[in-house]
């Protein structure tokens, strides 16, 4: 079956292939990029803010793209969140920061890459 | 050996002197590696004490600081979060990444040329303690950006209020329900509006609102916000879309007993240069009708108030 189904797709598109093997790779490479297209291109970060005592009772959560440049860091969204609560930033796939910060000068900073799962985030807030 | 100490130590002083210079008034000395001493105008003028026949006056103050000299910068008020995000990132005095005349649209998923940043929904309440589901109705996707609370997939928001004037979901009282979303731009209206300076435009804002009877907190929230987060430009056109728009573009269902839900979102078109109609390279006309015409009105009192203002951009 997936013989006769890498020859007669490796054929259409005249793959330089003789042997049935290197036509199964060409089969390979066909659905490859067909799964990676159909794969959303959408996906989100969420998470939940705790925090110490001595912080404060909200926090602004900042997501930007992850570089190390100041210049090239764009801030894309940011949100305020109570202490306790929760958030959720859509995005496409690709490196992020999520940053946390308050009146208090608690802090928080992780490195997401969004790829094929979403992922959730426990941000705990402390003193630096 | 004396003498010779003396005379290194005058010249050492006189020469320091010389380097010192005096600057004339409303200017201020300032010293720079490369450059050395220097004359600048002061960014606030120094006070003039009155001149009478004889050279100045001096009266007796009644503040014994009334005369001293103004501080070099006296920087707007910024919310805390205002300084903390210019630290961090290029783009705070932004809604996103930009590139005039809008959003660089790019960087972020979904459909809608239309950015609406930071809509609030804030509740006024007479009763202290109420259960709500807050649904996004729509049959077509929704391209959400953020929201505060997370946003099941369920596309509802359940709690209950409570002091009258919060939203508590999971045990957590939060002052506002938040999303950001992207809007089709073909549901907005671009007739009704007015042009104006970026201050103007903030006031206007803030004056339309109070029209619609927002709370206090929810008028220093945007305040707050979009002072910061406006993007300096000399002059903007403001396109209110009301709940005519916003019902349809993003339709929401309360099922609350007794509410009403006033909504208000102001799509902002930055120009660079003066408003003039036949230079202006804007893709977006100059609105031509008054806007307050379409404006919700919020005379009837209902038991359950919701109001939610937002700000948009378009995307480019």
């Amino acid at each position: 079956m997936i013989d006769a189904l890498s020859r007669s797709l490796c054929a259409k598109i005249n793959a330089p292939f003789s042997d049935i093997y290197k036509m199964k790779y060409c089969l390979i490479l066909l659905i490859i990029p067909s799964i990676l297209f159909a794969l959303p291109s959408e996906h989100f970060i969420s998470g939940k803010v705790e925090a110490n005592k001595v912080c404060s009772k909200k926090a602004m959560i900042w997501l930007s793209l992850d570089k190390e440049n100041y210049k090239d860091r764009l801030l894309l969204m940011h949100t305020l969140v109570p202490v306790g609560g929760t958030f959720k930033f859509n995005v496409r796939p690709g490196n992020y920061q999520v940053r946390a910060s308050d009146e208090a000068g608690c802090e928080f900073v992780k490195k997401v890459s969004v790829r094929g799962s979403d992922p959730h985030i426990s941000i705990l807030m402390e003193k630096k | 050996m004396k003498k010779l100490l003396i005379l290194v130590l005058f010249f050492s002083i006189k020469s320091w002197g010389s380097a010192m210079i005096e600057c004339p008034h409303g200017m201020m000395r300032i010293w720079t590696q490369t450059v050395g001493h220097q004359c600048v105008p002061r960014f606030n003028p120094e006070p003039q004490l009155p001149q009478g026949c004889f050279g100045p006056i001096s009266p007796l103050p009644q503040n014994p600081f009334s005369y001293f000299p103004y501080p070099l910068y006296q920087p707007a008020y910024q919310p805390w979060w205002a300084h903390q995000g210019n630290f961090y990132y290029p783009n705070l005095n932004y809604p996103g990444p930009w590139s005039y005349p809008g959003i660089q649209q790019h960087h972020y998923p979904g459909s809608g040329n239309v950015f609406a940043a930071k809509p609030n929904v804030y509740v006024d309440s007479i009763h202290k303690n109420k259960k709500f589901n807050f649904k996004f109705a729509s049959s077509e996707k929704i391209s959400f950006l953020a929201t505060t609370p997370f946003l099941p997939k369920s596309q509802t928001w359940s709690g209950k209020i409570v002091d009258k004037d919060k939203f508590e979901l999971d045990d957590t009282a939060y002052d506002y329900l938040f999303y950001d979303v992207r809007l089709p731009k073909e549901k907005m209206q671009f007739d009704r509006g007015v042009c104006t300076t970026r201050s103007e435009a903030i006031d206007w804002m803030l004056k339309d609102l109070k029209e619609m009877k927002y709370s206090n907190l929810s008028l220093q929230d945007f305040e707050e916000h979009w002072r910061v987060k406006i993007p300096d430009y000399s002059y903007y056109c403001i396109y209110p879309q009301y709940n005519a728009q916003l019902d349809p573009a993003l339709p929401v269902e309360i099922d609350v007993d007794q509410h009403s839900f006033i909504r208000t979102l102001y799509v902002l078109v930055p120009h660079k240069d003066e408003l003039d109609v036949e230079k202006s390279a804007s893709e977006v006309p100059f609105p031509t009708q008054d806007p307050s015409e379409n404006r919700p009105t919020a005379k009837i009192k209902r038991e359950i108030e919701f109001r939610e203002w937002g700000v948009a951009f378009l995307g480019y």
